[in-house]
C-alpha cells in the first residue's frame, strides 16, 4: 500500500476508533498534531486505542505507552511508523 | 463519652490464605513470594501474567468474591460476641469495584455459546449484593451501603463508617472491602498496558505495572464506649480519614499529587497531628509509572522535601487488590501498630530519580504511634486514613449541620431539565409507557465541543447535563476543594461494562476497548462531573438498589458534618439497558403492567446554609435508613414513630412519595405499611421516572414543582430488605 492510500485509510480508522466522525474528514489533516492542545488534544487513553488499532489492523504491537505517544504525533508520523514496522 | 472510631476486630483473606495474622506474617517477615500465573479462566492474551489468588476459603458459595468475603467476615466475628451486632445501631459499609462480576461473565459466556437465556447471575453484577450478605449474616439493621469507586472503594467505606460512628449515628460498623479476579479487570488493565510483565516493583526505577490480586478484608469498627460494653479489646483507633478528588483526568492521577496531598492535609488536621507525628506511610504504591511518582510528590507537598515518613507498598505481596486494597492497607496498619513493626516494600532494588525517595526494604522493630495509609483510585479518587495506637483526639468535635438543597438538575427519557420534565408531566394525557424510555444522546450537552464529549458514555452525559443545570442557576460559595460529588446508582455503567465484556468474550481478548473500560467504573458519572466542575472534595458512587440515592445522601451529609466538605452534588442516575430490562421481566415478582426501565437522573446541589449565596429551595429534616421489619404492622409502628417527630402542628407532612412496580410483593408490603400510617395514598415516582433504582432521587424536585411549599416524606423500600425514610421541607 502506498503512503497516500495508507493515510486515507488511517483517517477513516482513527475517526471511527476515536469517535471523531462528527468533526468531518478535513479536520484530520495528516500534519495535525494528535496529542497536543493546539491540535486534536487526544489523551493517553486515545493513545491506547491507537495501540489496539495498530495491533489489530497492521499486526504491529507497541508495548510501551510512552513510545506510542511519541511515535504517533500525527497521522503522517503514524503512517511512517506503520510502513517502517509492518511485517 | 468517646466516639473515636475504634477497630475491635479484623478479618482477611488474600493470596496468603485466610487470616489477618497470616498475611501480616508475610508482610512483617518481608519475604513473601505468593504471586502466581493467572489460571482462573482461559485467557489467550494474559495467561502469563502474575496475579495474587486468594485461597483457603470455603468454596461452593454463589460467587468467588462472596466466598472470599465470608472467610474474612468469619475471622472478624470469631473473636467477638457476634450477637452484639444484631442491632439497628450497627451498619455495613462495603467497598468493591466489581463485586461478583466473574459469575456474571460466566453467564454471558453461556448466553453467547449456548443461547441460554438464564439471566439470574446478573444479580452478582450488582455490587450491593455482597453488603446485603454481610448484613444478613451479622444481623446488622442500620445502614447498608456499597461504595464502588474502583481502587479506592473500600477506603471510602472506611471513611463513611468512621463519620457515622464519630457523629453518633451508629455504635458499630462492619466495614468490608472485596474484589476477586475477573475477565473485566484483567483485560481492562491489560488494555491500559498497566499489567507488569513479571512481578511488580513498587517505586523501583524499573517498575512496569501492576499484578492484580484478590482479597477481602473486614474491620469491625465501634465507638470506644460500645467496645467497652461488649468487652471487645480495642486494636487501634482511626484518628481521621479524608477523601478527595483530583479533577484532573478520567484515568491518570494529577502528576504532582495535588488531590492526594489535600486528603493527607485534611486527615492530619482532623487528627490534630503534625507531619512529624506520622511514623510510617503504608502506600498505595501500585508500581505503575504514573501512580508512584504522583504519590510521593503528594507526600512531599505535605511533609516537605527532606523529611518524608518511612514508606512501603504492599503490592508485591498481595498484588493490587483493587477495591479491597484500601482496607487491606488499613488492616496491615493495625497489625503494624500492634506488633510495633514496620513493613518492608518487597520488589524494590533500584532508586528512581524521578521519584526521588526510596521505600523501606527491611522490616524494623520500634514504637509506632501513628500510621498514614492511602488508596488512590482511577481518575484521581483519593482516600487516606490516619490510624493510631491512641488517637490524640479525646473526643469528637464533629457537629451535625443543617443541610439544604439549593438547586436541582433532572433528566428523564422524555425531557431534559426540570421545567421541561414537569411541563410533560402536567399534561392531562401523560403516560410514560407511551413515551420513549431512552433519551436522545444528540440533544445532551449541546454547548460542549464534540472533541471534548466524544468519549463520554450516555449515562455520563446524562449526569453531567443535570450537573450543569443544577450549577448554572446558583452562586456557589463553597470552595472547589470543599465541594464533593456523591452519586447513587443501582446498576452503574451497565452499557459500557457489557460492551467491554461482550467484546472480550466474542473476540477472545483479541481487540481490547480501553475507553470502554475506563468508562465502565461505577463512579464514571461522578468523576466526569468533578472533572468538568472542578469539584475536588469526596467523589463517590454509592449503590444500594432502590435506596442508592438516599445512601449517597447519607454519605454526603456525613462528609458535610465531618467538616471535610461544605457542599456536594448529590443525586441518582441509572440508564435503560436491554439486559437489565430482560432480567427484571424474568424475575418472579415482576408485574408486566408496572412499566419499564428508563434513562433517568436527578441531582441536587446540597450543602450547609453558607455553601451558596443563592437561597435554598429545600431543607433536609431527617434521613433514616434501616432494615425494615418483616411485619408491616411493626414496620408501620416504627415509621409512625419517626413521622410523629416530624409531623406536628404547622409541619404536617403533605405527601408521601414511594417507588412501586419493581417487585409485586414489595408493592403489597408498602401498601400494607402505609395503610397503617396516615399516608395510604403515596405518590409512585416510578410513574414519572420509569422503574429505576435511582427513581427516589426525584422526590425533592417533584415536591417543589408539583406541590410547592411544605413538608414531605419519601418512604422507599428496597428489594434488599432495607428501607429509607427521607423527610424534607420545600421552603
Amino acid at each position: 500500500m502506498d503512503r497516500n492510500a495508507l493515510i486515507s485509510e488511517l483517517k477513516t480508522k482513527i475517526s471511527q476508533t476515536l469517535n471523531l466522525q462528527d468533526l468531518g474528514e478535513d479536520a484530520l489533516d495528516e500534519n495535525v498534531k494528535l496529542f497536543s492542545d493546539d491540535g486534536l488534544g487526544l489523551d493517553s487513553v486515545d493513545a491506547l486505542e491507537l495501540v489496539v488499532m495498530l495491533e489489530t489492523s497492521y499486526g504491529i504491537s507497541v508495548g510501551d505507552k510512552d513510545e506510542a505517544k511519541n511515535t504517533f504525533s500525527s497521522i503522517g508520523t503514524l503512517a511512517d511508523y506503520i510502513i517502517a514496522n509492518k511485517k | 463519652m468517646s466516639r473515636i472510631p475504634t477497630a475491635i476486630s479484623t478479618g482477611l483473606c488474600t493470596c496468603a490464605g485466610v487470616g489477618s495474622a497470616v498475611a501480616a506474617d508475610i508482610v512483617f517477615g518481608g519475604n513473601g513470594d505468593l504471586l502466581k500465573k493467572l489460571d482462573l479462566f482461559d485467557s489467550p492474551r494474559y495467561a502469563d501474567k502474575f496475579v495474587g489468588r486468594a485461597f483457603g476459603y470455603k468454596r461452593g458459595f454463589a460467587t468467588e468474591c462472596g466466598a472470599i468475603l465470608m472467610a474474612a467476615l468469619d475471622e472478624s466475628l470469631s473473636r467477638l460476641d457476634a450477637k452484639a451486632f444484631n442491632s439497628e445501631r450497627v451498619g455495613v459499609f462495603l467497598g468493591t469495584s466489581i463485586g461478583g462480576i466473574f459469575e456474571t461473565e460466566n453467564m454471558l459466556i453461556d448466553n453467547i455459546n449456548s443461547k441460554s437465556q438464564d439471566l439470574r447471575a446478573l444479580t452478582y453484577y450488582e455490587c450491593s449484593t455482597l453488603a446485603e450478605l454481610v448484613a444478613k449474616k451479622v444481623g446488622a439493621r442500620g445502614v447498608c451501603m456499597t461504595f464502588s469507586t474502583a481502587c479506592s472503594s473500600s477506603s471510602l467505606a472506611v471513611s463513611a463508617a468512621c463519620d457515622a460512628i464519630e457523629q453518633g449515628k451508629l455504635d458499630a460498623a462492619i466495614v468490608c472491602g472485596a474484589d476477586s479476579l475477573s475477565r473485566i479487570t484483567v483485560n481492562g488493565f491489560g488494555s491500559l498496558l498497566l499489567l507488569s510483565a513479571g512481578k511488580c516493583k513498587p517505586f523501583d526505577a524499573n517498575r512496569d505495572g501492576i499484578n492484580l490480586g484478590e482479597a477481602a478484608g473486614v474491620i469491625i469498627l465501634s465507638s470506644a464506649d460500645f467496645a467497652a460494653k461488649i468487652n471487645a479489646q480495642p486494636l487501634a483507633e482511626f484518628s481521621a480519614c479524608s477523601c478527595t478528588a483530583d479533577a484532573y483526568h478520567q484515568t491518570s492521577p494529577h502528576p504532582s499529587g495535588d488531590g492526594a496531598a489535600n486528603a493527607f492535609e485534611n486527615a492530619l488536621r482532623k487528627s490534630k497531628l503534625t507531619p512529624i507525628d506520622v511514623d510510617f506511610y503504608i502506600a498505595h504504591g501500585t508500581a505503575t509509572r504514573g501512580n508512584d511518582i504522583a504519590e510521593i510528590a503528594a507526600l512531599r507537598q505535605v511533609f516537605g522535601a527532606h523529611k518524608l515518613p518511612k514508606f512501603a507498598s504492599l503490592k508485591r505481596y498481595f498484588g493490587h487488590t483493587l477495591g479491597a486494597s484500601g482496607i487491606l492497607n488499613c488492616i496491615m496498619a493495625i497489625e503494624s501498630l500492634r506488633r510495633c513493626k514496620s513493613p518492608a516494600n518487597a520488589g524494590f532494588t533500584t532508586k528512581d530519580d524521578l521519584i526521588g525517595d526510596s521505600p523501606i526494604i527491611e522490616t524494623s522493630v520500634g514504637n509506632i504511634e501513628n500510621i498514614l495509609t492511602s488508596s488512590l483510585g482511577f481518575g484521581g479518587n483519593n482516600s487516606c486514613a490516619v490510624i493510631s495506637k491512641k488517637s490524640k483526639k479525646s473526643f469528637s468535635d464533629q457537629k451535625p449541620r443543617d443541610v439544604y438543597l439549593f438547586s436541582c438538575g433532572v433528566l428523564t427519557s422524555y425531557a431534559i431539565g426540570a421545567k421541561n420534565v414537569f411541563a410533560e408531566i402536567s399534561k392531562a394525557d401523560f403516560n410514560l409507557s407511551a413515551l420513549s424510555n431512552v433519551c436522545q444522546t444528540a440533544s445532551l450537552l449541546k454547548n460542549v465541543p464534540i472533541l471534548k464529549k466524544r468519549k463520554w458514555a450516555k449515562l455520563q452525559q446524562i449526569g453531567l447535563q443535570c450537573a450543569l443545570e443544577a450549577t448554572e442557576v446558583i452562586d456557589i460559595k463553597s470552595s472547589p476543594e470543599r465541594t464533593g460529588v456523591c452519586m447513587g446508582t443501582g446498576l452503574g455503567m451497565m452499557t459500557e461494562t457489557f460492551r467491554f465484556l461482550k467484546n472480550t468474550i466474542e473476540r477472545r481478548e483479541a481487540e481490547p476497548l480501553p475507553t470502554a473500560f475506563t468508562n465502565s467504573v461505577h463512579n464514571a458519572v461522578a468523576s466526569l462531573i468533578s472533572l468538568n466542575k472542578n469539584f475536588r472534595g469526596v467523589n463517590s458512587a454509592v449503590t444500594a438498589k432502590e435506596i442508592s440515592f438516599e445512601s449517597a445522601l447519607y454519605q454526603a451529609i456525613g462528609a458535610i458534618d465531618s467538616g471535610d466538605i461544605d457542599a456536594a452534588i448529590v443525586g441518582g442516575a441509572d440508564e435503560y439497558f436491554e439486559l437489565a430490562q430482560k432480567y427484571l421481566e424474568s424475575r418472579r415478582n415482576y408485574k408486566a403492567s408496572a412499566g419499564r426501565l428508563a434513562d433517568f437522573c436527578s441531582l441536587y446541589f446540597a450543602g450547609a446554609i453558607d455553601a451558596c449565596i443563592t437561597k435554598p429551595f429545600a431543607k433536609i429534616v431527617k434521613l433514616d435508613i434501616s432494615r425494615r421489619d418483616k411485619s408491616p404492622t411493626r414496620e408501620a409502628f416504627a415509621i409512625n414513630q419517626i413521622l410523629s417527630l416530624c409531623n406536628d402542628g404547622d409541619n404536617r407532612i403533605k405527601t408521601v412519595f414511594t417507588i412501586k412496580g419493581i417487585n409485586e410483593n414489595l408493592d403489597a408490603y408498602i401498601d400494607a405499611v402505609l395503610e397503617k400510617t396516615n399516608f395510604s395514598d403515596p405518590l409512585n415516582m416510578a410513574t414519572y421516572t420509569g422503574l429505576n433504582y435511582s427513581a427516589s432521587a426525584f422526590a425533592p424536585v417533584c415536591a417543589a414543582y408539583k406541590f410547592g411549599k411544605g413538608r414531605y416524606a419519601a418512604y422507599i423500600c428496597a428489594s434488599t430488605g432495607m428501607r429509607s425514610l427521607f423527610i424534607f421541607d420545600i421552603l
